[in-house]
């Protein structure tokens, strides 16, 4: 599955990642392909974008600092408006995946 | 020779990004994806120049990822940016230079204490420890030191409250001594105050005679005598 992270459902699976630690780019990448058991196979760089875009609408702020391996990288953490807007995401998610399931069992059923 | 690829890749995304003082930041954030892309690929058994090469795949499109951040990099934004945060540290600046500039005068000379004005000795000292008031400020008249040479020095503290804006009373403090029959007793002066709103100054009379009964003090207009024998101090007039 070739993925764009530009769009979608992006937004919301970055935030949620985000949540639980403050991340830069390519541990973001990392933990979306173990996480997805690499069914998602990013065009990493479209990250970026999506990353500068969510900051410029405030959920989320950048800083530098040292990562585990010594070396600086520029982590993201999650603001509070962030917060507020992936409980806004989680819900619409839940009604679309809802109403996915309900269409799917529909024709399963039909 | 992969370098080469990686800076016209970086170049290329960067092209798309009209906004050039952000330029610098996306190139090191996406150097370093790329860094950290390239050493994982070699630690699952790829050699360094297949690595460098698919980190460039794996990164995707150049176009499409620079257009996107151009979307996010802004000029409009991005001066509008720059231009209030340069406003925020001009305006910084200016509130607290003046706090600061007040605040290091108030403390600074806080701790300034009297050194003896004479290399002779100290023949006597009257310790003065009078106060006085004139709205915001306070004038201390700490101690009296006669020495063998001649020199009398009246030791004395200024305090002003630095967050009052009135005017600030700008009196200078002058000294006289005096023999029995109401001559001058001394034969010249010196002195020294330290500025800001907490200072400390004195007044030195040189060649005050031995024989001097009373020192006078003036201080806008208050005067306040001291009885160089008894040490007892009047004041009269304001203040």
């Amino acid at each position: 599955m070739d993925k764009n992270l530009i769009g979608g459902s992006t937004v919301l699976m970055l935030l949620a990642l985000l949540e639980e630690k403050d991340c830069y780019g390519y541990e973001i990448i990392k933990e979306l392909k173990e996480r997805s058991q690499n069914v998602f196979q990013f065009k990493e760089g479209t990250l970026y974008p999506v990353l500068h875009r969510m900051e410029n609408q405030g959920y989320v702020k950048s800083y530098r600092a040292k990562a585990e391996s010594g070396k600086e990288r520029k982590y993201y953490r999650i603001t509070a408006a962030g917060k507020a807007q992936l409980a806004e995401e989680k819900k619409q998610w839940e009604v679309f995946s809802g109403s996915v399931d309900r269409v799917i069992g529909a024709r399963s059923f039909a | 020779m992969e370098e080469k690829k990686w800076e016209d890749y970086i170049a290329e995304v960067l092209s798309f990004v009209k906004f050039k003082y952000d330029h610098q930041a996306i190139r090191r954030e996406l150097t370093e994806h790329m860094e950290d892309l390239r050493e994982d690929l070699m630690a699952e058994g790829m050699d360094e120049a297949a690595a460098a090469y698919m980190t460039v795949v794996y990164m995707g499109d150049a176009a499409e990822i620079g257009k996107a951040l151009d979307k996010e990099h802004g000029a409009v934004l991005g001066w509008i940016w720059r231009i209030s945060r340069a406003l925020v540290v001009l305006l910084v600046f200016a509130t607290f230079t003046p706090l600061w500039n007040t605040l290091s005068s108030a403390v600074g000379n806080f701790f300034e204490s009297y050194e003896p004005q004479s290399e002779s000795a100290e023949v006597w000292h009257i310790e003065l420890d009078r106060e006085y008031r004139d709205y915001d400020y306070t004038l201390l008249l700490e101690d009296l030191y006669y020495y063998k040479d001649g020199t009398l020095t009246v030791v004395y503290r200024t305090k002003y409250n630095p967050f009052d804006k009135t005017i600030i009373w700008g009196a200078t403090m002058t000294a006289s001594a005096f023999d029995e029959s109401g001559e001058k007793a001394f034969q010249g002066g010196s002195a020294y105050k330290s500025g800001g709103y907490n200072g400390i100054g004195w007044n030195n009379l040189k060649g005050v005679s031995q024989d001097a009964k009373w020192l006078e003090i003036y201080f806008g207009d208050l005067t306040v005598t001291v009885d160089l024998e008894t040490g007892e101090v009047t004041d009269h007039g304001k203040t």
